[in-house]
């Protein structure tokens, strides 16, 4: 059982740390060390605990475990690492887990250098104030070049490194130093454990026995059981019935006093309640105002998803209900496509966040989905003047005053020699330069301001293959501005297909037409009758394509040897067609309803 | 009971750069020790305990393969097997195949003594360049000849096998119309042969082979598919002229001179195979022997039926198998035969095609139209499909 520890030798902490560059072996290395888990105890990686996470080395997540630490001073502290996402989409959360911390450990790969998102991150940590302890990581790999990393941490953090750790968190090399380094210099936590209660929620989740269990940092007072709480910014109260800490084992506590980090569990049945940034407070002797930096947050990207099989449908609702459970920060609407039938409209962060809430709707629930192409929300002036928000092109309408776009502001970093196909790449994404600087002697980075939308189609994919996969990017939300934006509709055989319409810049709509006509003629296979593919703006028809009738579809030869052979083939067949989409006659593969994404420019 | 039994001769001279069959190079000592295994499984099969009622025979078909690659002795005593074991009608089908290069008079002259009635001949181009793109081991003069041959020696029935919408080499390619003249003369020759029965083959990539191979990598280039459409359909148009019946997708024969036992096959009637990797149907059990040659003679000669596997086929399994079989005879199915639950979704499924024109539904016969032969697995598609979904509502 743990003690209650004093405020001063508590430190709470958090790792940052480009993806690949060691953070969740890193915090593997801590536990074991600290003693909070023997190796043999320890699975691969113990904070990346979701399948998803690990597969794609992202820690969507945060999560928060106290260590137990003897330093070389003679006295215990308790140190409480508070595990950040790695990636943009989330930057909302790691602002708030950044919040719930005094310092950070800066992870740099050694042989990588800074990345664009670690550099978003660490600037995060500074407006929070934090002390920050540079760690140059994986310096046991040949390619390891501590020396030249330290000094880019310098030039384009700004951070002294003449103290940075040189570590192997594989190797177990460094990891005392980081301990001693975090005890040394971030300071403790500061607050009254008698002051009216101020905690800031940093994450939260469902749990099928509990509810939802909720991560927070208590800033001022004391929380405990039984005590009636208030979510400040959500309105709603609840009653405390257990609090405690991740050792990583859930341990009960009977308090968490200021300066802690841990769970409160209150019965809570949604994570609807309980959102990111919002402070908690004692419903009885309530704080005056809340915690700073509390946001709503609201899906950026959208898009719809319909189940292959209409029978389906009830059970994408139930999944999407489920998922939302635990995640509070993608929405969904029912929404009708002429096309498509019955589904959603959702919303998300951004495309990681759609592309994780996707694949564990068709893997964990098992369903056959098809989803349009993801876009951005626009703000339409109608021409009564009313202002409509519009996340689905089809029900833009046919004549308005304004469409204004989000833009958002782009950072990208990239070795010297690739930047000029990083220009020329921003440039065709309609971005306007804001920035150009050298942060050493073969590294630039530059700042673009683009459409969002313009970034949701291939920029990342572009970004990482003209540059050989060296840039990095990242990229924060600036606002609105008007633009010259049109809608493109998509006709088969003469039927607008709504699911497929899309809106784009008048200057890219007649090249983008005719390439998606292209590639939708190679995506739709042949059927049995001619198949006219039209590509239109405002109903004037700017492109054309036609798929020819299907001439043949025939087994040559079946004889008595492979009667079981091809009757499994033409089960094959009958199973493909089951995944095709039913328009009216014609039978669409789900990939067609994507490959709107995939046109080059 | 059974009427028909399959004989596998599992050896090639060459293997052809199309074919995915298992085969292998025939050695002396194999041929010799494989026929034994043969007469074995002959007489495994009739014992009673084995439960193999075969009743008088039809049929007798021995494929391969390459089955004229045995010498004259090994096949009589094949056969002769057959007729101590079993009894065999006096009319029966006794079909054998074979390529031009295992014929010569001599061959034809024993093969009809051995009780063999009817050949098939694996002739598939009377082009040189084409054959030798298909990696065959003869050219169309030995292919006249041998089809010569046999009818010399005295076979009333020959078949003779074809290929078209054969590849052509990237830098050889020709248009369109001279690609199906060249199909066109490979036709026109074999009528001049005046064979009373003809197969035509679209040729069928198949993975694994080194033409799918070729063809991926671009040295071939296969033919336009609606330029193999039109093949097809000068097959169908210049062979029904000269009075042959398109009686199956890919068969044509004289009047009266329909394979048997291939028709077996589509009305999905029981049979018996021998061999290694030999299949037979029987009891609502679809099964399969040995594929390895020395295995499958090993298990025959400690005197046990060399099966592998055994797949029962009911209900909704043996429904779709007499619709994707029955539906490749141009006579059709009758759905008057189906199980009387099904025939509502087989009717819907029939009016929906027939509105493109692929089927025709009349007096309960549902058969392909013209242009459905070509799609039938398209036809067949939708009909399982329809049969599923009644199933679940």
């Amino acid at each position: 059982m743990m003690g209650m520890p004093s405020t001063k030798n508590i430190r709470n902490f958090s790792i940052i740390a480009h993806i690949d560059h060691g953070k969740s072996t890193l915090a593997d290395r801590l536990l074991e060390f600290t003693g909070a888990l023997s190796s043999r105890e320890m699975m691969e990686q113990v904070l990346d605990s979701m399948d998803l996470e690990r597969e794609r080395g992202i820690t969507i997540k945060a999560h928060a475990v106290r260590l137990k630490y003897s330093a070389d001073d003679g006295k215990e502290y308790t140190l409480n690492l508070i595990d950040t996402p790695g990636h943009v989409d989330f930057s909302y959360e790691v602002s708030r887990s950044l919040a719930s911390c005094e310092g950070s450990l800066l992870v740099v790969d050694a042989t990588q250098g800074v990345e664009a998102q670690t550099l978003a991150n660490t600037y995060l940590a500074v407006e929070h104030n934090h002390e920050i302890i540079p760690v140059i990581n994986k310096i046991d790999l040949p390619g390891a070049e501590p020396e030249r990393v330290k000094a880019q941490i310098e030039d384009a953090v700004g951070i002294d490194c003449s103290e940075a750790i040189l570590a192997s968190a594989k190797e177990g090399i460094g990891i005392k130093e980081i301990l001693e380094s975090i005890v040394k210099k971030i300071p403790p936590p500061s607050g009254e454990d008698e002051a009216r209660l101020k905690a800031l929620i940093f994450d939260s989740w469902f749990d099928n026995y509990q509810g939802v269990i909720v991560l927070t940092r208590v800033f001022e007072g004391t929380i405990r059981p039984g005590m009636r709480i208030r979510f400040m910014a959500a309105g709603k109260e609840y009653e405390v019935s257990k609090v405690g800490v991740f050792t990583p084992k859930m341990t009960d506590m009977p308090q968490l006093s200021a300066g802690e980090v841990g769970y409160i569990i209150a019965g809570i049945k949604t994570v609807g309640d309980t959102k990111i940034g919002d402070t908690i407070t004692n419903s009885d002797n309530p704080a005056d105002k809340q915690l700073s930096g509390y946001k709503e947050i609201k899906p950026m990207v959208f898009c719809g998803l319909y189940p292959v099989e209409t029978h389906q449908y009830e059970d994408l609702k139930t999944a999407l209900e489920k998922l939302r459970l635990n995640d509070s920060s993608f929405s969904f609407e029912p929404e009708t496509s002429t096309a498509l039938g019955f589904g959603f409209r959702c919303g998300f962060l951004g495309l990681l966040h759609m592309e994780i809430i996707k694949e564990r709707l068709e893997r964990e629930f098992e369903l056959s989905l098809i989803s349009t192409a993801p876009t951005v929300i626009y703000r339409v002036t109608d021409m009564k003047g009313n202002e409509i928000s519009v996340d689905n092109p089809s029900s833009l309408p046919d004549r308005y005053l304004t469409i204004e776009e989000p833009y958002v502001k782009v950072a990208i970093f990239v070795p010297q020699p690739y930047i000029g196909q990083i220009l020329e790449l921003c440039q065709e994404k309609r971005g306007v330069q804001k920035d150009f600087s050298y942060i050493s002697q073969d590294r630039i980075m530059v700042t673009y301001e683009l459409p969002l939308n313009e970034i949701l189609w291939d920029f990342y994919d572009r970004l990482k293959s003209v540059s050989k996969g060296y840039a990095s990017m990242d990229y924060e939300f600036l606002g609105y501005k008007e633009s010259s934006l049109v809608k493109l509709d998509i006709l088969l055989n003469g039927e607008t297909v709504d699911a497929l319409s899309l809106i784009v810049h008048k200057d890219k709509a007649y090249y983008k037409g005719r390439q998606i006509a292209e590639k939708l003629r190679q995506v739709i296979p042949r059927q049995l009758f001619e198949i006219a593919i039209q590509a239109a703006i405002g109903g004037k028809v700017i492109a054309r394509e036609s798929i020819k009738a299907l001439r043949k579809n025939v087994l040559a030869k079946c004889y008595g040897g492979d009667i079981t052979r091809k009757r499994k083939l033409l089960e094959k067949q009958k199973e493909g067609k089951k995944r095709m989409k039913q328009i009216g006659k014609l039978e669409i593969p789900q990939e067609a309803f994507l490959s709107v994404l995939q046109v080059k420019e | 009971m059974i009427n028909y039994l399959y004989i596998h001769i599992p050896f090639c001279i060459k293997k052809c750069v199309y074919c995915d069959f298992y085969s292998i190079p025939l050695k002396p000592r194999i041929a010799e020790d494989y026929t034994d295994a043969l007469c074995n499984e002959i007489k495994l099969r009739t014992l009673s305990s084995t439960k193999w009622p075969l009743a008088e025979l039809r049929t007798v078909y021995i494929g391969g393969g390459t089955p004229t690659i045995l010498n004259e002795k090994d096949i009589s005593k094949i056969l002769d097997t057959v007729r101590n074991q079993y009894s065999v009608r006096p009319e029966a089908e006794i079909t054998i195949e074979a390529n031009p290069e295992t014929i010569t008079l001599e061959k034809a002259e024993a093969l009809l003594k051995a009780g063999i009635n009817r050949i098939s001949i694996g002739v598939q181009s009377f082009i040189d360049r084409e054959l030798s793109i298909l990696g065959r081991s003869h050219n169309a003069d030995d292919a006249v000849k041998a089809v010569k041959d046999t009818r010399d020696a005295g076979f009333k029935n020959i078949s003779i096998d074809l290929i078209y919408g054969i590849p052509s080499f990237k830098f050889q390619i020709s248009d369109f119309k001279s690609q199906i003249r060249n199909w066109e003369y490979s036709l026109q020759k074999t009528l001049e042969l005046n064979p009373e029965h003809l197969s035509a083959y679209e040729l069928t990539p198949e993975k694994n082979t080194p033409l799918y191979e070729d063809i991926k990598s671009g040295r071939l280039i296969m033919p336009d598919e609606d330029v193999i459409a039109e093949m097809y359909y000068s097959a169908i148009d210049t062979l029904t002229r000269d009075g042959y019946n398109h009686y199956e997708i890919s068969n044509f024969a004289k009047p009266e001179y329909e394979c048997v036992h291939n028709l077996n096959y589509w009305n999905r009637g029981e049979y018996l195979g021998i061999g290694s990797g030999a299949h037979s149907f029987f009891n609502d059990k679809r099964s399969c022997n040995i594929k390895d040659v020395s295995r499958y003679v090993e298990i025959a000669n400690k005197g046990e039926i060399p099966l592998t596997e055994e797949t029962g086929i009911t209900g909704d399994e043996a429904l779709k198998e007499t619709i994707f079989l029955g539906l490749r005879k141009t006579d059709g199915i009758d759905i008057s035969m189906l199980p009387y639950g099904k025939r509502p979704a087989i009717k819907k499924a029939a009016d929906e095609l027939a509105s493109h024109g692929l089927v025709e539904l009349d007096n309960n016969i549902f058969r392909l139209t013209r242009k459905g032969l070509l799609l039938s697995n398209e036809v067949i598609v939708k009909v399982l499909l329809y049969i599923e979904e009644s199933r679940l509502s």
